[in-house]
């Protein structure tokens, strides 16, 4: 009896934590230094990884499942698409669909090649502690040389920026990405 | 060994021309040298992929005379940075 009670009390409680995370627009804040912020861009660290439909196909063939793979992203207000260099590609093994894909931004990159893949973004609950919300878009992914930079390994362009409310403040050099619930 | 999806690409650059009279902006399908569909989205052309080939290498493309993807923001600063 005192366990059903029990059971019963546990399922409320996550009925109720469950709501409460359902009803947070999920949010990242970044803080940079306001120098760097307007020299280097908003860079963040998030994940690139294959779709579910991907991961299914994978799970029935017994293959390994590849791990999401971290990356500095520079969020690219001005980039169509999102974009990854090359070896980011293929260590995350997403899907690739294209191998014809010019990019343009200072002359073009002609070794510029499409995937579908998924970017995702962890973010802890402000109104559950300890709790997290898994945020993802699956997109075109395209890939590149981007110059061979070393301080970014990726762009996240406006494909994935269209599912986030950007506040960006030049003088206290604070970001923010508020997620867009569907 | 020949690049991978190598041959569908050059049967897409073939044929994009023909195909964008009746079939601009929507999404090639392409498996070695066949068109298997054309869709609205690019979500429903991998879905279609992913359906009749699993893991095995297909091909998506928009059907956009001369597409190039604009990341402009890769601008000064990190062209700069790099040397």
């Amino acid at each position: 009896m005192e366990n059903r009670k029990e059971r019963r009390q546990k399922e409320k409680e996550s009925k109720k934590i469950k709501k409460k995370l359902d009803s947070e627009n999920p949010t990242m804040s970044f803080q940079y230094e306001v120098n760097a912020l307007q020299g280097f861009g908003p860079i963040i660290n998030t994940y690139i990884t294959i779709t579910d439909e991907h991961k299914k196909l994978l799970e029935q063939s017994e293959l390994p499942i590849p791990e999401p793979i971290r990356c500095r992203f520079l969020i690219d207000t001005g980039a169509y698409k999102t974009l990854v260099k090359h070896d980011i590609a293929e260590k995350s093994a997403i899907k690739l669909i294209s191998t014809i894909n010019p990019i343009q931004g200072i002359g073009v990159d002609t070794s510029g090649k499409s995937y579908i893949g998924r970017i995702l973004f962890i973010c802890e609950s402000k109104r559950v502690p300890g709790a997290k919300h898994n945020i993802y878009v699956d997109t075109e992914i395209a890939s590149g040389t981007l110059n061979d930079n070393k301080f970014i390994d990726g762009l996240i362009g406006r494909d994935v920026l269209q599912h986030f409310e950007i506040r960006y403040n030049g003088k206290t050099g604070k970001v923010v990405l508020v997620y867009q619930k569907k | 060994m020949s690049e991978r999806l190598e041959k569908e690409k050059d049967y897409f650059v073939k044929n994009m021309i023909e195909w964008s009279k009746t079939h601009l902006y929507k999404f090639a399908l392409i498996k070695e040298e066949s068109l298997v569909g054309v869709y609205n989205t690019i979500q429903d052309a991998f879905n279609a992929g992913l359906s009749k080939y699993g893991l095995d290498d297909f091909f998506i493309k928009q059907i956009i005379p001369q597409e190039t993807i604009n990341v402009s923001f890769l601008g000064q600063n990190y062209a700069i940075l790099k040397h």
